[in-house]
């Protein structure tokens, strides 16, 4: 399988993340580009760098998009870039779990890679009260 | 199936490196490994699975591995706990 995986994020949130993850694992991401929106930015011209990005992408088994805040421009670049790839698959909510996981993947389909992320995006938050009142 | 005791000897415990080793190495088995703390099994070939035991330093586990290379996966994991994860061991509280 190989699925390319993109991050589209404000800022240097994603490259951030994965950056946090090489370290982690001592090695470089395999297939996966980082693509930051700043404010103000124009956005077709962030379309068309994405579209290029993707380029350099093997998306030979499918495009997996992460982004962060749902709804945000980020992820309506996303939806917008994923107009053009229908093979995409996109996974909003990025954090440092989902993009560990990411470094820990079995070889699957693009569907399944997009569950387990989210998955494990979910499973790393969780709540544990202090034991003042 | 075989299980053994081992204990995190590591001053950082099972922190985010140490669990990427782990995992890099477990998955050069064809052997399902787990790994047991209070009740709570993870699977040694799963990151975020290991992430969610929190193994601080001194914690003791019970390891399991199951399948064709079951005695090499053991042993592998045991020289990863004993050797701290490749970084030393610190004397356990």
């Amino acid at each position: 399988m190989s699925v390319g995986m993109l991050t589209v994020t404000h800022h240097q949130l994603g490259q951030q993340l994965v950056d946090i993850a090489s370290r982690i694992f001592a090695r470089p991401p395999e297939n996966l580009a980082c693509y930051g929106i700043i404010e103000d930015c124009d956005l077709d011209t962030a379309l068309a760098e994405l579209h290029d990005i993707c380029a350099s992408l093997d998306c030979t088994d499918g495009l997996l998009i992460l982004s962060d805040l749902y709804g945000a421009t980020p992820y309506n670049l996303a939806k917008r870039l994923m107009g053009e790839h229908p093979e995409a698959t996109l996974v909003s909510g990025i954090n440092l779990p989902m993009v560990v996981k990411l470094f820990n993947l079995q070889q699957r389909s693009r569907s399944q890679l997009a569950e387990s992320l989210a998955t494990n995006g979910r499973i790393g938050i969780i709540i544990e009260a202090g034991e003042s009142k | 199936m075989i299980e053994k005791n081992a204990t995190v000897v590591n001053k950082l415990g099972l922190h985010a490196r140490a669990a990427a080793k782990l995992v890099s190495e477990a998955s050069k088995y064809q052997a399902q490994m787990e790994i047991e703390k209070e009740g709570k099994r993870a699977n040694a070939k799963s990151i975020m699975s290991i992430m969610m035991l929190a193994a601080t330093h001194g914690t003791p586990v019970r390891l399991f591995t199951s399948g064709p290379d079951e005695e090499e996966a053991m042993q592998a994991l045991i020289a990863l706990f004993e050797s701290g994860f490749g970084e030393g061991a610190e004397p356990c509280p």
